[in-house]
């Protein structure tokens, strides 16, 4: 698992957390950007990592608690187009996956200190889609953090990634997959079956005629030959 | 016999040449598609193709192929490291660094996130020998 070196202004998450109040921003010292809001937490989508099997590797990240709490749980809820088949849990944590999200429990981690949480799903949408996980995060001492606003814009953002072709496992209908059996065109498959359906008809109508030539009933025989007319 | 061929004849002609989408129409779809930002840069001898979308402020995905002189895929000794930075008027930000994840030869894929809109500047380094380490640096704006 990759972990986020920090930078001189932080790590992206602690940066990030502080961007709440970027309004507030102030050009301090020799032109840095610094950001003066109190110091809050943002859970984050670190990366996501096509496994090569068709599923895709999310994992989450965060290096802040409540408030200075340290953290002790995690609950993800999985946005529609996502479902999980397994969890990859940091040293002391377990989780438990639902169809609907995955809860992390473990012994609590510090506020400051970087973790990282995998979830290993598959991923249907489109490219270019944007998928939001609505995350509450809940510390020791009762208090917690909910990070579920669907803006980037928000204070308290839901973690977020936007899909790629190598993210996603499979698109939706209509959007411009290769025509399947259930769509409303003829397919391969129906049409082959038509000819030898007629086929078939066709052989046993022969047969059919060859057996009934060596009776003549004596009436013109030309209703096998000729196709009836039809009338207006 | 003649009653099979009408049955199948008209069952064919029933159906519609071109499927029918069963969710948005296209274009519902067309107008949907992201907007991106594709851009090109010198990578030592070769070269650094970056898309990055939607490009807007907030979370984002960087698409790299990285490509050698002969344009074929760039193997790298070690994953590439992107970092992100931003100067204004009010000051810097950054280099913020960004995980990447493979997604390919030569192919990677990064989150990203543009919290404040601007001219920022990201920052490809790509290790591709013991003594190489070329730098591939592109300037997008966010609006």
């Amino acid at each position: 698992m990759t972990r986020r070196p920090r930078s001189q202004t932080g790590s992206p998450a602690h940066w990030l957390g502080r961007l709440a109040a970027a309004a507030a921003a102030a050009l301090v010292g020799a032109g840095t950007l610094v950001i003066v809001a109190g110091a809050s937490a943002h859970v984050l989508i670190e990366s996501t990592t096509p496994n090569g099997d068709g599923t895709t590797t999310i994992t989450f990240t965060f290096d802040h608690g409540c408030h200075g709490d340290p953290t002790s749980r995690l609950e993800v809820r999985l946005p529609s187009g996502v479902s999980a088949t397994r969890t990859i849990d940091p040293a002391g944590w377990s989780s438990v996956l639902t169809a609907e999200g995955v809860a992390w429990e473990g012994s609590p981690i510090a506020d400051g200190d970087q973790r990282q949480f995998g979830l290993v799903t598959t991923i249907a949408g489109t490219i270019g889609q944007s998928f939001r996980f609505p995350t509450v995060q809940s510390c020791e001492g009762g208090g917690s953090r909910s990070w579920t606003d669907p803006s980037d814009s928000s204070n308290t953002p839901a973690p977020a990634f936007v899909a790629t072709g190598a993210t996603l496992t499979a698109r939706p209908p209509g959007a411009g997959q290769p025509a399947s059996e259930e769509s409303g065109g003829a397919s391969l498959a129906q049409a082959l079956a038509a000819v030898v359906a007629l086929s078939a008809v066709t052989y046993a109508g022969t047969s059919i005629r060859s057996r009934r030539r060596p009776f003549p009933t004596g009436r013109p025989d030309h209703g096998d030959r000729h196709p009836p007319r039809h009338t207006e | 016999m003649l009653v099979a061929v009408l049955l199948t004849t008209g069952f064919l002609t029933g159906q519609s040449p071109v499927p029918e989408a069963s969710g948005s129409t296209p274009a519902a779809s067309a107008s949907a598609a992201p907007a991106a930002v594709e851009l090109e840069q010198p990578l030592g001898e070769g070269t650094a193709r970056a898309r990055i979308t939607p490009a807007r402020r907030g979370v984002n995905v960087l698409e790299l192929t990285l490509l050698d002189a002969a344009g074929q895929p760039v193997r790298p000794v070690e994953p590439p490291m992107v970092d992100l930075s931003l100067t204004r008027a009010d000051g810097t930000i950054g280099p913020l660094r960004h995980p990447v994840s493979a997604i390919g030869t030569g192919r990677y894929q990064a989150s990203i996130h543009f919290p404040l809109d601007g001219r920022w500047v990201v920052q490809v380094s790509v290790r591709t020998s013991k003594y190489a380490n070329p730098i591939a640096t592109f300037s997008v704006t966010i609006p």
